[in-house]
């Protein structure tokens, strides 16, 4: 199924409206990616590491990663993808509706890859979405999977 | 000679001094019997004997009295004093006890001149019993001072406790030889309980302002979630359905779109007034000149379009944080420019010292305001006009502003009249410059 889109995003997010509406944002962006989602940091490391029953997930160009999740929150989430050398160099970025200094320094701190407040305003948020594409699928050159498992 | 001070008459105050008089009266006895015997020439001697032994006794007696006096004066004072004042001798047998510290030693008869029962003394945390060995005094006996202790004492008769402050030195003869101790206590319970209240206070209230910033983050950013939601699925219903609802429709939908924006402005607003003044406060000498330069350069584009006149005078260094002072400044020129009248707007800042305050001043040609609102303008979402095409913003500016002299032991205040502009003005200690 990964074949007929040149990117794929993984989406690591609690709130069913929430995905609905980044998958929605996609669409208006007109972004040729396929979005996974996770609703949990253990589901998207299941995902990731391909463990049962996701034996068959395809390996994320880049993970969004909400900061508010319940249990092991997204801090706990781009702390233990950072440490996996499997996982390490897909992009992280945050994605969050905090301004809070402290979320966004614990991010960093932890090595996400970008924090990124979620716009109020649809159409401000389709924009981001298109910016990030820009950014991570065209601008930046990122290295191939470590593991030849991946395809 | 000293004991205990409560129930000593005068006449035993000075043993010695009965003896002496009856050792004079039978020498000057015996002097007068031998004149009698004796040759004219030795009877002149013995005279000038006895005159001299009789002017001797009048010194003495003077002598005496004015020692009894002393001692007097001396007792009168540590009777009546509300330091408790003890003395002991080096084996520990106590030499006075006043009354004051008399209900803490537990010497109630005056013949009770063993050491009292192990009092209950206890260290701060008042429950640990205090070293018989470290107590003040038994120091002070061994030669040590002991200075500022606090004990805790509990006794049948005040059975909630009393805090203690003991100073304790010891006692030496005139050569240097060591001959005890003398404990001074001062009771300083109420003090005591008066910082206890206090710290509890101080402890509550840190711990509510606590809560509330707490409680403002929590609320502002578990708010942002379903309002984004609400105002990203209006949009998208628009985006998607706005020809296919009909007009009234589209009318509803800019409505709950505008609503949900306004919202999501008071919740970053309010975020903001809970972070600003918070944590993080570096104190440093501040230019003032600079921190208005940098927020002007903030203000940059609002001052261009309103062709505003930004006048500065010299301003003074203050102590602050310069990023909120930065904020402060920023604020009190955003309002001056935001309630601009017809006219070309025209802002004047100035400083000036008053006492041990500078009291620095914005004044604006604005539309000024009657003098009863200037109080309530400061207040968090409080606003005097309902057009909010022209006066946009939600009432925060100025609380914020409020905030930041208060953190920083200032005040804030405003003069105004409607159609003469308003001048905003706080005063902070200069801190000694």
């Amino acid at each position: 199924m990964s074949e007929e889109y040149s990117h794929r995003i993984l989406l690591v997010e609690d709130n069913p409206a929430d995905a609905e509406l980044t998958a929605e944002a996609i669409r208006f962006a007109g972004l040729n990616v396929g979005l996974d989602v996770a609703n949990s940091v253990e589901q998207a490391l299941a995902m990731l590491r391909r463990q049962a029953p996701y034996e068959s997930a395809s390996r994320p160009d880049l993970i969004l990663l909400d900061l508010n999740l319940p249990r092991r929150g997204g801090r706990e989430g781009v702390r233990e993808i950072k440490e996996d050398p499997q996982l390490q160099t897909i992009p992280v970025l945050i994605l969050s509706s905090s301004r809070a200094e402290p979320d966004i320094r614990d991010s960093y701190q932890l090595h996400a890859n970008g924090y990124v407040v979620k716009p109020v305003d649809f159409q401000e948020f389709v924009d981001v979405l298109e910016r990030i594409r820009r950014f991570w699928f065209e601008t930046v050159k990122l290295p191939p999977p470590p593991n030849k498992d991946w395809s | 000679m000293l004991n205990t001070m409560q129930s000593k008459g005068k006449s035993e105050a000075a043993p010695g001094r009965s003896a002496l008089v009856n050792v004079q009266n039978k020498a000057l006895q015996i002097l007068g019997d031998l004149q009698k015997d004796v040759p004219p020439e030795q009877g002149e001697q013995i005279a000038e004997a006895v005159q001299a032994l009789k002017e001797h006794a009048e010194g003495l007696r003077h002598f005496d009295d004015t020692l009894e006096d002393q001692t007097h004066i001396l007792r009168s004072i540590l009777n009546s004093i509300p330091t408790g004042v003890v003395v002991a001798s080096k084996t520990g047998e106590y030499l006075l006890i006043n009354p004051a510290a008399a209900p803490y030693t537990n010497i109630v008869q005056e013949e009770q001149r063993d050491r009292p029962e192990p009092y209950g003394v206890f260290m701060l945390d008042t429950t640990t019993p205090y070293p018989a060995e470290e107590m003040p005094l038994a120091r002070a006996i061994r030669g040590e001072a002991a200075t500022k202790i606090e004990l805790f004492v509990r006794h049948e008769s005040f059975p909630a406790g009393r805090w203690l402050l003991c100073d304790a030195v010891p006692l030496t003869a005139e050569n240097g030889a060591l001959r005890g101790g003398i404990a001074v206590y001062n009771d300083i319970t109420e003090r005591k309980k008066a910082a206890q209240a206090l710290a509890r206070r101080a402890e509550a209230l840190s711990r509510s302002n606590q809560e509330l910033e707490q409680f403002a983050y929590v609320a502002s950013h578990d708010l942002q979630e379903p309002l984004r939601m609400v105002a990203s699925y209006v949009q998208l219903l628009e985006l998607k359905y706005s020809k296919k609802m009909g007009e009234e429709a589209d009318q509803y939908i800019a409505y709950i779109v505008d609503g949900a924006k306004r919202m999501h402005d008071l919740i970053q607003d309010l975020l903001a007034f809970s972070r600003a003044g918070k944590g993080n406060m570096t104190f440093v000498p501040v230019h003032c000149d600079a921190v208005v330069q940098a927020a002007l350069e903030n203000l940059k584009t609002a001052v261009e379009d309103s062709k505003a006149k930004v006048t500065v005078d010299k301003l003074p260094i203050i102590t602050g944080d310069p990023s909120q002072l930065r904020q402060l400044f920023q604020n009190l020129v955003e309002n001056a420019l935001k309630y601009r009248g017809d006219a070309r707007p025209e802002i004047h800042i100035r400083a000036e010292k008053e006492d041990s305050e500078w009291v620095i001043q914005v004044r604006d040609n604005g539309i000024g305001m009657d003098p009863a609102y200037t109080k309530r303008i400061f207040r968090i979402f409080q606003r005097l006009h309902e057009d909010r095409q022209q006066y946009s913003g939600s009432g925060i500016g100025l609380a914020i502003a409020k905030k930041i002299v208060e953190r920083h032991g200032g005040r804030i205040w405003c003069t105004s009249q409607p159609g003469e502009g308003s001048t905003f003005a706080f005063a902070m200690p200069t801190f000694g410059q």
